[in-house]
């Protein structure tokens, strides 16, 4: 290293002019509409996104029902295995002691049979995403 | 901001910018890419600041930052390449006239380049640079002054 003093011995004002020298010297050349390009770009987009924003407004309600209605078909489904289940017990004393002998309480036969739904609509999504890919 | 106004920032900060870019990244196509990039998405942002240079340095962070994001999509150690000689004038014959900047940077890391630019081109304060940065102005301090020490260090063996 030389040891010799330099006119950059932490010197901030020497440090300065030398980076300002530097900003100065660099000199760049674009197009005359290089904003004007940009801007219009970004006007775009943001119409784009605009539009997309006001479509999901559009459409948000309509989601927002479907969901509902497939929870209450859900439930619906549930409640008609639920009550089916019932009266299968009611009317075939016998199927209770098969399930018995099977090793399945009523209850966790019946929570077998409630769980088959929601499988199913998550295994139709599932497939449908995987469509979609 | 209407598009005369967003001319008028540009033609003021964009030259700035761009030579920033070049002393922390040193590839021209880079630069000009994000340039525009940081521009579009400073227009994106519906940013309101108060002055001209507020809206400057918000500039200078979103180029930052997209610099960092390429970094970080390259896996790679920003290096500082040259991609040809800076024009230096003749008449330039005193010691400080005849270092190359660009070189010296290169021996730096990025960090060490973004704030040294920063402060001794830009003249912004460590409170500005902190939030260009995204770091505190504390370890901003602390970081410039260690970054000028090792500057001063590789300018004096070029010298």
């Amino acid at each position: 290293m030389n040891d010799q003093p330099t006119p950059f011995d932490s010197d901030d004002v020497e440090l300065t002019a030398l980076f300002r020298r530097s900003r100065e010297e660099e000199v760049w050349t674009e197009p005359a509409n290089a904003a004007s390009m940009i801007w219009w770009r970004a006007q775009a987009a943001d119409l784009v996104a605009g539009e997309i924003r006001r479509k999901e407004g559009l459409i948000r309600p309509l989601t927002a029902a479907r969901d509902v209605a497939a929870v209450a078909a859900l439930a619906a489904v549930e409640l008609a295995i639920f009550q089916g289940g019932a009266v299968l017990l009611d009317s075939f004393p016998d199927f209770g002691k098969a399930l018995a002998s099977a090793g399945l309480t009523p209850l966790t036969a019946a929570i077998l049979a409630l769980a088959i739904p929601p499988t199913l609509a998550l295994l139709h999504h599932f497939r449908r995403v995987a469509d979609d890919f | 901001m209407d598009e005369p106004e967003f001319e008028e920032l540009y033609r003021d900060t964009s030259q700035r910018l761009r030579t920033y870019l070049y002393r922390v990244c040193g590839e021209r196509r880079l630069v000009e890419d994000l340039v525009q990039e940081a521009y579009y998405r400073f227009l994106r942002s519906g940013f309101s600041g108060e002055t001209r240079e507020h809206a400057a340095r918000y500039l200078f962070r979103i180029a930052t930052n997209l610099l960092k994001d390429h970094w970080s999509d390259l896996k790679r150690s920003p290096e500082l390449p040259v991609e040809e000689p800076p024009e230096r004038p003749s008449h330039h014959d005193s010691p400080q006239e005849r270092i190359d900047v660009h070189a010296a940077l290169g021996a730096l890391g990025g960090r060490d380049r973004e704030m040294l630019w920063l402060a001794y081109a830009e003249g912004y304060s460590h409170d500005e640079i902190a939030g260009i940065l995204g770091l505190k102005e504390k370890s901003v301090r602390v970081l410039l002054f260690r970054a000028k020490n090792r500057m001063l260090r590789v300018l004096k063996e070029l010298s």
